[in-house]
């Protein structure tokens, strides 16, 4: 192979004189600059045609891979509030939220107001005409016609076809029971916000997501037992208002509680104030002589009176001018059962002022009565009691007068002392099995023991035999006062009371009862006192709220074996 | 040499090529699940609204039981279809104690003089 030798080309590196010196051949070739611009053209579209694409698939990716979808919203529903049930402490339904519908507009949207107003007036005629053309005139984008339509007026509405109408899915709170605890369950407003009773002690839980039921401690039984022995008390002795109260001694627990008149929670808009009061935990009284174990036991527990020790109740008293009067006069000496069973106010009196002031009021604030009902409702009464303590204030004191307390915090104070001297707030909600029990000691057990047994001999031997009921060894006692009107009492305005306990052996359940202004019937001799009306009705209360609540009758069996055979009787 | 030289300059386009598929695959796939996904959560949207469709009529009866068995309501017609009163005290008593009634009666007093079942 010949190779050529490097010194024969000429060295280009070595200057430039060749290439200077070089003649230049410049060759134009059409069709290979034709090709060229073509290619650069062509690369450009490809260029510009990939970048779209990229785009394109870039974008793609975006939207159906990268981007979190949204949450699948159906078309028809709207947001529902919700609101958690309430039941009783049997689980029995007594407050629930149903879904409504409601009607709005859009007055954007309305060619007639007339038109359209005479027509939703035709299928809805509660609805004023004049609001309903003025709301449908305005500029606004959306305004209520009504609201918690029922399905056949939606029906109607619906077949109106207005363009300018549309519906809202809405909750409603219904209260099957109708009247049943109305005081107690209380009411929402059209929001289902809680604004009386339980809806808005617990509004808070009720409005949670997903919140389970509130179980109350109402027994919807032995509530329903008080409120019809209540109303029929109430009709018969004709009494202005009644409320009472069913408690449970050893838990606190508000079993039924019940203000007549009362009002239906489905339309609380429309009840009178006076029907939504809740006597029973907001009425303050003078109660009278229901007041009286509590100064029998303050007796005990300050030793101012030995057993058997008889009180001068036969002779006059008269404390700071003011003459005590007893409506059971006697002629000789009492002992304390029987100043207890006959209610005589001096005797208490005596008691009371021999214990002193300091004592008095001492335990009154020990078994809760200066200071309002602590329990879950906001209806509870702060207590009227005077700003300065006389022997005067011990003396009326001692017999329910000259102190205002609502029938719920005598009945929890009663209580106290029925319950071995233990102090246990009320409530309304129920106690789960286990769950530990807040309680102070207010009186000491034997004083309790000594009380149980005094409020038993009232209804064996004193004023309130009506209320004996047989096989449940009511214990009890009896509370008639004047009504204070204007500074002064008024001896036909009454307020009759009556505490009932039972059973004796181990006392659980008391039964408190309240009548506004009762009146004489054929019958009573003439008497509105407790003993006709409050005892009576206490005593069908227990009859009927016993068995219910588990307590068993105690039978003497010699009485039964002597009654005839045959259910008939 | 030529042979290895073709497969050296091949191998970054089957890479490419490989690549790409496998890419379009995973993107397939990823579609796929994704558009699965998003039919499942509407399938569980609608489920979820049945539910509370089914809830809110649960609601509807229970309340509507709970209305029916208002004890004012069955006190009305207990004493007007059934002329039913609430039974005293007096007309009760426990299983116990009607054992201890009939031990202490005579037989003679507890068996009825005619038979009950003519």
């Amino acid at each position: 192979m010949n190779e050529t030798p490097p010194h024969a080309l000429p060295n280009l590196s070595s200057g430039n004189t060749f290439l200077d010196a070089a003649p230049t051949l410049s060759v134009q070739d059409e069709e290979a600059q034709f090709i060229r611009q073509a290619r650069v053209r062509i690369i450009m579209g490809v260029v510009m045609f990939s970048l779209f694409l990229l785009l394109l698939i870039t974008r793609l990716a975006e939207v159906s891979l990268l981007r979190p979808s949204k949450s699948f919203t159906p078309m028809t529903t709207n947001q529902v509030k919700t609101r958690a049930d309430i039941v009783d402490r049997n689980g029995e339904l007594l407050a629930t939220s149903l879904e409504t519908y409601s009607l709005y507009a859009d007055p954007r949207k309305v060619w007639d107001a007339v038109a359209s107003t005479e027509a939703i007036i035709s299928v809805l005629p509660d609805l004023d005409p004049a609001i309903v053309e003025e709301r449908l005139a305005s500029k606004k984008s959306f305004i209520w016609i009504k609201r918690n339509l029922t399905p056949k007026e939606r029906q109607l509405v619906f077949s109106l076809g207005l363009p300018e109408l549309g519906f809202q899915i809405e909750p409603k709170r219904v209260y099957p029971r109708g009247n049943l605890a109305a005081h107690v369950l209380g009411f929402t407003d059209i929001d289902l916000n809680g604004t009386a009773g339980a809806e808005r002690a617990f509004d808070k839980r009720l409005s949670e997501k997903d919140a389970a039921p509130v179980k109350l401690s109402i027994d919807m039984r032995a509530q329903f037992a008080l409120a019809d022995e209540l109303g029929m008390g109430m009709e018969k002795y004709q009494a202005m208002a009644a409320s009472g109260v069913v408690l449970n001694i050893k838990t606190g627990e508000i079993l039924a509680m019940a203000s007549l008149p009362d009002f239906n929670p489905n339309r609380s808009g429309t009840a009178l104030p006076n029907n939504r009061l809740n006597r029973a935990s907001m009425q303050l009284y003078e109660l009278g002589s229901t007041f009286k174990p509590i100064t029998i036991a303050l007796a005990h527990e300050t030793g101012v009176v030995s057993a058997g020790e008889k009180l001068p109740v036969h002779k006059q008293l008269v404390i700071q001018k003011k003459p005590i009067k007893d409506d059971h006069p006697v002629h000789v000496p009492l002992g304390v059962y029987d100043i207890l069973a006959k209610s005589s106010n001096r005797g208490v009196t005596l008691l009371a002022l021999k214990a002193g002031g300091d004592a008095q009021q001492d335990l009154l604030k020990r078994l809760g009565l200066f200071d309002r009902v602590p329990m879950e409702l906001k209806e509870s009464a702060a207590p009227l009691v005077a700003s300065e303590w006389q022997d005067i204030t011990t003396a009326t004191v001692s017999y329910g007068h000259g102190i205002s307390v609502t029938p719920l915090a005598l009945a929890t104070a009663l209580a106290t002392l029925l319950n071995g001297g233990q102090y246990i707030a009320p409530t309304i909600e129920k106690h789960q099995i286990g769950q530990a029990i807040t309680s102070h000691r207010a009186v000491s057990s034997a004083t309790s023991q000594h009380v149980v047994d005094t409020m038993r001999y009232v209804v064996t031997d004193g004023t309130g035999r009506n209320a004996a009921v047989e096989g449940y060894a009511l214990m009890g006692k009896t509370g008639t006062a004047e009504k204070l009107i204007n500074g002064e009492y008024v001896k036909k305005r009454l307020v009759t009371s009556f505490v009932a306990a039972f059973p004796h052996r181990d006392p659980h359940y008391l039964v408190f009862i309240v009548y506004d202004e009762p009146k004489a019937y054929a019958g009573s001799w003439g008497y509105a006192t407790a003993g006709w009306n409050a005892a009576k009705t206490a005593g069908a209360v227990v009859e009927r709220i016993a068995p219910v609540l588990g307590i068993k009758k105690t039978v003497r069996v010699a009485a039964l074996r002597d009654a005839k055979v045959g259910g008939g009787q | 040499m030529r042979y290895q030289n073709s497969l050296v300059r091949r191998a970054p386009k089957w890479g490419w090529i490989v690549s790409t598929v496998v890419f379009v695959g995973l993107l397939v796939a990823l579609y796929s699940i994704k558009a699965h996904t998003l039919a499942a959560k509407a399938k569980v949207a609608t489920f979820e609204q049945a539910l509370i469709s089914e809830k809110q009529a649960i609601q509807m009866l229970s309340a509507e039981i709970a209305h029916l068995e208002s004890p004012e309501r069955l006190r009305v017609l207990a004493s007007k279809q059934l002329n039913l009163q609430p039974t005293p005290a007096s007309r009760t008593m426990t299983l116990a104690q009607v054992a201890q009634v009939i031990a202490q009666k005579p037989l003679s007093e507890t068996t009825p003089k005619t038979g009950g079942a003519q």
